[in-house]
């Protein structure tokens, strides 16, 4: 791989190890129990898993966005759930406190996250539509000092699990062009009359909480706005290459995951002739080849996309169409796979469907791939 | 306590992939084309030791390693453990050493890189596997040594307590600094390096020693031609069973059977 060296191989092998010692061997009983598993965000922490994209003074160990590519990738191959989680913590909820947050909010949360003593929700989708942002009901209006918040949200990621919640609320009207008229919101668990609401059972990812929030009246200190006012999605959209590429990299790790399981499984079935499925038939071996370049193709877009970042070019376009594609791949990827081990690729104790269930997830999860396109096509 | 520890490691063929390897019939040397080389496993377990023991009382640990230039991945790999600096006596005059000629070129690198008030290493590589390096650097540097070590603990003064495995029981010894000893796996558990570590060790110092480094080096007692063990013939083993093939009417077949099996358990 063009991006390997030395270094990069020392870190993708521990944090390989991270995965295969730490995370695997808990990844059934999180599915199975939907437990969060906030012990292994701390280790994340533990290991500066977190902060392989934040500076040292602010706890990190230095900014390289293909090192976290990689770290994304080993753990994502194990479980994509964990990765959205490890994900949402060292880079997809905390990157715009680095960029446009104050003092005191990387004080109370960006630093305790990189940690990983605290996780940080953004919670922007309502039942009108994520996309809807002028329908929200969720409303802000300014009483001296304080902000009043009302209304709810659905689909936060996190939930109940947080110290604080990013939550956008209208705070004028909103404008589509300028894309102004919104403000993010970081509101304390503890402030009265902020609620966590019914908890999702949803088809995968069973150890990420997602649940709806309601807010009552909730007083948040003018100091907690993220950004400016009226410009909460340009806080969010400071960080939208990042947010994009690094959703599509749980994606390839995810189809190199069921990949790998397939390519051992169909060399070990033993099968007609006492030969193995790979050795048996060709058209085995072709699928495993096409899901290997789908997952080469795929990774030669996203590694291009964070090469972009280390160069500082602009890649909007590029991380949102890898954002697609990486989700396709993983689809195709992980259906292939269950196909390939035959009636134990649809026997839940197997864990091969887990890779499909996940990448129906990526379609949806963090901005439906169909709102990318039409956010892309605006581009064009 | 300002410690000085040595940790010697070695760079392995990946025990992962020992079923790839082969043998050089002429040379009887590993074909080790296609294989990657690893951190032998027992001397993670002394690195970490090493480590632990820096925690506690404060420590410079260096890595000790004799090996082909390319050993200086596996250093940097063991630099991100937490050890301070590394040390590869690299030459090809010391090719082809047996275990006592490795002994003596680490204990010479001991010296030349030391004092060090405590030497730990892996009990055995998982390629060789003698054992011998342990006990022979302690002796050729005429310093205590002890070997399958499962405990090791340093008080205040100095002291330590060291718990060794003796055919299935432990003896556990006090004994003074400076001592060498040789560790199992089962001392500890090792730690997952994280990214600071990862990312620091190349900035760590990192020396290469010839031979031309050592000005009192005995050649007689480096590489193949110090190396007093040759390799003799070598087969493969064969893990094959042998089977008899019984034959006849299922009756007629299970009193043979019968017959096998009695005397086996002890029964006419
Ligand atoms: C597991 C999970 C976790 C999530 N976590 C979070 C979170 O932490 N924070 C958060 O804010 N949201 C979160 N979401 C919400 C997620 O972003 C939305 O579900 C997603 O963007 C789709 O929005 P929707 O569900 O409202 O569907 P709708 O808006 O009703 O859309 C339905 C479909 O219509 C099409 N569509 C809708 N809008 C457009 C458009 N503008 N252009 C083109 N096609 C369109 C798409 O095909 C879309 O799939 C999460 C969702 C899931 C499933």
């Amino acid at each position: 791989m063009w991006y390997m060296n030395e270094e990069r191989e020392m870190l993708r092998k521990m944090v390989a190890e991270f995965a295969e010692n730490e995370v695997r061997p808990f990844v059934k009983e999180m599915e199975e129990k939907e437990t969060f598993p906030m012990h292994l965000i701390k280790r994340a922490g533990e290991l500066g898993i977190l902060g392989l994209c934040f500076p040292e003074e602010l706890g990190g160990v230095g900014v390289d966005w293909i090192n976290l590519g990689i770290a994304m990738e080993e753990i994502s191959k194990v479980s994509t759930c964990v990765g959205l989680l490890v994900m949402m913590t060292a880079v997809g909820s905390t990157l715009s406190l680095q960029f446009v947050g104050t003092e005191e909010q990387k004080e109370k949360i960006l630093k305790p996250c990189i940690r990983g003593e605290q996780v940080l929700a953004m919670s922007l989708c309502e039942p009108v539509g994520s996309s809807n942002t002028a329908a929200y009901k969720t409303k802000a209006v300014l009483d001296g000092d304080e902000w009043v918040l009302n209304g709810g949200k659905i689909f936060c990621t996190l939930a109940g699990q947080c110290e604080y919640y990013g939550i956008m609320a209208l705070t004028d009207e909103f404008n589509p062009l300028t894309m102004e008229g919104a403000t993010m919101f970081l509101v304390h668990k503890d402030t009265p009359r902020f609620k966590v609401g019914h908890i999702e059972k949803k088809l995968a990812w069973h150890g990420s909480a997602t649940g709806s929030i309601y807010l009552t009246d909730c007083r948040v200190p003018k100091t907690m706005i993220l950004g400016e006012v009226n410009k909460g999605l340009h806080a969010f959209g400071s960080t939208v290459m990042q947010t994009y590429a690094y959703l599509a990299i749980l994606s390839l790790g995810g189809a190199v995951g069921a990949y790998e399981e397939a390519l051992r499984y169909t060399k070990e079935r033993v099968h007609i002739g006492g030969k193995t499925l790979f050795e048996n038939f060709q058209a085995v071996r072709h699928r495993l080849v096409n899901m290997y370049t789908e997952i080469e193709a795929c990774r030669g877009l996203l590694y291009g996309c964070f090469e972009m970042m280390q160069q500082g070019k602009n890649g909007v376009k590029e991380c949102m169409a890898a954002k697609i594609y990486a989700q396709q791949v993983h689809e195709s990827v992980a259906s292939q796979a269950v196909m390939l081990h035959g009636g134990n690729g649809l026997m839940v104790d197997n864990g091969i469907e887990r890779y499909f269930r996940e990448s129906k997830m990526m379609a949806v999860g963090g901005f439906a791939v169909d709102i990318i396109r039409d956010q892309i096509s605006m581009l064009l | 306590m300002n410690l000085k520890i040595a940790v010697c490691v070695k760079s392995v063929p990946n025990p992962d992939q020992f079923s790839s390897l082969s043998l050089d019939p002429v040379s009887k040397t590993l074909i080790r084309e296609g294989i990657d080389s690893v951190i032998n496993p027992a001397d993670l377990h002394a690195i970490e030791l090493a480590v632990q023991l820096k925690e506690q009382y404060g420590a410079h640990i260096s890595l000790i390693s004799m090996g082909p230039q390319q050993a200086q991945k596996e250093l940097r790999m063991g630099l991100a453990y937490g050890p301070d600096d590394a040390f590869l006596v690299s030459d090809r005059e010391f090719g082809g050493a047996d275990s006592l000629a490795t002994s003596y070129v680490l204990a010479k690198a001991l010296e030349k890189a030391g004092p060090f008030d405590l030497i730990i290493l892996g009990n055995e590589s998982a390629d060789g596997a003698t054992a011998h390096v342990p006990s022979q650097v302690g002796i050729i540097m005429g310093l205590p040594n002890m070997t399958d070590i499962v405990g090791f603990s340093l008080d205040e003064n100095g002291k330590t307590r060291v718990k060794k495995r003796l055919q299935g029981r432990y003896a556990i010894y006090e004994a003074e600094l400076p001592l060498v000893i040789g560790v199992a796996k089962d001392i500890n558990k090792v730690r997952t390096a994280g990214m600071r570590g990862v990312l620091g060790a190349k900035n760590k110092p990192l020396t290469v020693w010839s031979v031309e480094n050592f000005e009192d080096l005995d050649k007689t007692r480096i590489g193949l031609s110090g190396s007093p063990t040759q390799g003799g013939e070598y087969h493969t083993a064969s893990f094959g069973r042998e089977a008899t093939e019984l034959k006849g009417s299922p009756e007629e077949i299970a009193s043979e059977l019968s017959n096998i099996i009695r005397p086996i358990l002890g029964r006419e």
